[in-house]
């Protein structure tokens, strides 16, 4: 254990530490953040069009056009997002960085084949695209900006008639570096940058969404709180990108008639595996609320409400849970398992995948019927939390009657 | 005075921003007080007298230092644990008081 902890202290939390602070990841953090209104208002076009009332069968098309313009461009959203907030941590001019962003994003993600201007790729979501672009952008910008242009003018030239060229050289030139890296993909490969992209990045995909990934960040996250930092937010500087890019790509393969793809997507992780927030605590609340101990009575009183919107900072500090031997085992797995319960229930077809995004802090069966809109869903999630508090109950009696030895 | 706690989220530090009025009224204090998030640490801080950070973004505290460091009159501290799980907006208060003394 000591060990353990050792490697916790001193290897695990400095790296998942240094990559959570890192400016990039930190861009791509407040990047997702930004486009949160867009996600939303995309989401409840999705669920509008999926309505049973006449006048929503009637508008059909104008809600397909409101989705493609809201989440089918995520990507434009999130290309001006990332550079954006990455420009602003180098301290660049954040406006005109994140329009060549732009300009750089719809270089690689429009196919200009045979005369012919194909969207396909612009509308199809593109997320790794959109961050990758972002992040070369503002460098390529950043690096050229430091060789510092000058010319040599006559002296009766003002300075300023330099400036105006030199400022265009670090703009110019990286879209003449995505200008070249598209013209060659797009003879190459047949096919524009991003879709090369999707197509290199797809068995990482594969490997996130399994068992195995939801098992393996699971754990990870939960190792993460065990020491006290925030798992779910460190975790998400790696895993967020492939959850968004998994439940988009189901939005869209839903709204063009055909097969959702992905398991383990945004709301899978919020509502099947959060239930009541990080290690699953809904039930070990309730459970607290009830106990012989003053102290975990009190914790539970304060923590029952707020674990309902997943917030459960109080049960793991308080009770605590955060560094308490006694209830590891059950602290670090009880999250993954039933994330892998999950996983396989949805894999074998008992409940639908999920392609609606709900804010994290909706009550988690509410939060995953309106993700799915498949009412066994919202089964899922009670057994699954009633489990979790069953898989708990051995460990917190054991805990609660370590407390009252004490408190005699 | 004010102060600023700072999560991830923002959300666990709104119930103790909360609590943490409450305890100020009782004593009639003019306090105002605040959640936030880390990532927006550099645009905020210097609004603030007291910076206080929620337990599970204490690994962010060197960072957080080196914004506070640039503004004299900023003070910056994490908040304990245990009073933290408890909601406890005394204590804290009382923590906070103490870093401006």
């Amino acid at each position: 254990m000591k060990k353990f902890n050792n490697f916790l202290d001193n290897k695990l939390i400095p790296f998942m530490t240094k990559i959570s602070n890192q400016v990039h990841a930190k861009a791509i953090r407040k990047g997702f953040i930004a486009v949160l209104p867009v996600t939303f208002i995309g989401s409840l076009i999705i669920l509008l069009h999926r309505l049973p009332l006449s006048i929503i069968e009637k508008n059909q098309k104008l809600l397909f056009e409101l989705y493609e313009i809201t989440l089918g461009l995520i990507g434009i959203f999130l290309v001006i997002a990332v550079s954006y907030n990455l420009a602003k941590e180098y301290e660049m001019e954040r406006l005109s960085i994140a329009q060549m962003s732009l300009v750089n994003y719809l270089l690689v993600s429009i196919s200009f084949t045979e005369q012919k201007i194909t969207l396909d790729y612009l509308i199809t979501p593109n997320l790794f695209t959109a961050i990758i672009v972002a992040v070369l952008t503002v460098e390529i910008i950043r690096i050229t900006d430091q060789f510092n242009f000058e010319c040599q003018l006559p002296e009766q030239i003002p300075t300023a008639v330099c400036e105006t060229f030199t400022s265009l050289i670090p703009g110019f030139e990286s879209v003449l570096f995505f200008t070249l890296f598209s013209y060659i993909f797009q003879s190459v490969w047949g096919t524009p940058l991003s879709g090369f992209i999707n197509y290199i990045l797809s068995p990482v995909v594969n490997i996130v969404d399994s068992a195995f990934g939801v098992f393996f960040f699971g754990v990870l996250s939960q190792l993460l709180w065990f020491a006290g930092t925030h798992g779910v937010a460190t975790v998400g500087v790696i895993l967020r990108p492939f959850l968004e890019q998994n439940w988009l790509v189901n939005a869209h393969l839903q709204m063009s008639g055909q097969e959702m793809e992905h398991i383990f997507t945004m709301p899978f992780w919020n509502f099947y595996m959060l239930i009541g927030g990080s290690g699953a605590t809904l039930v070990l609340s309730l459970l607290c609320r009830k106990s012989k101990v003053e102290q975990l009575r009190e914790t539970g009183k304060v923590s029952l409400l707020s674990s309902l919107f997943n917030i459960d900072e109080p049960i793991l500090f308080a009770s605590p849970l955060v560094a308490n031997k006694i209830m590891f085992i059950p602290f670090i797995f009880i999250q993954p398992t039933i994330g892998v319960i999950a996983y396989f229930a949805i894999k074998y077809g008992l409940v639908s995948k999920s392609f609606i995004r709900v804010p994290w802090v909706t009550p988690a069966p509410i939060g995953a019927f309106i993700s799915t809109l498949d009412w066994r869903s919202l089964v899922l999630v009670i057994v699954l939390a009633l489990l979790s508090g069953l898989l708990y109950y051995p460990f917190f009696k054991r805990y609660e009657q370590k407390l009252l030895q004490e408190n005699e | 005075m004010e102060i600023l706690l700072i999560c991830v989220c923002g959300m666990s530090t709104s119930m103790l921003a909360e609590k943490m009025k409450q305890a100020a009224e009782e004593r009639s204090y003019q306090i105002n007080i605040e959640a936030n998030v880390a990532d927006n640490a550099t645009d905020i801080v210097p609004d603030y007298d007291v910076v206080l950070l929620a337990p599970q973004v204490s690994h962010k505290e060197e960072e957080i230092e080196k914004i506070v460091a640039q503004y004299e009159d900023v003070e910056l501290g994490v908040i304990d644990s245990l009073a933290y799980g408890q909601l406890d907006g005394e204590a804290v208060l009382k923590q906070a008081l103490n870093l401006v003394d």
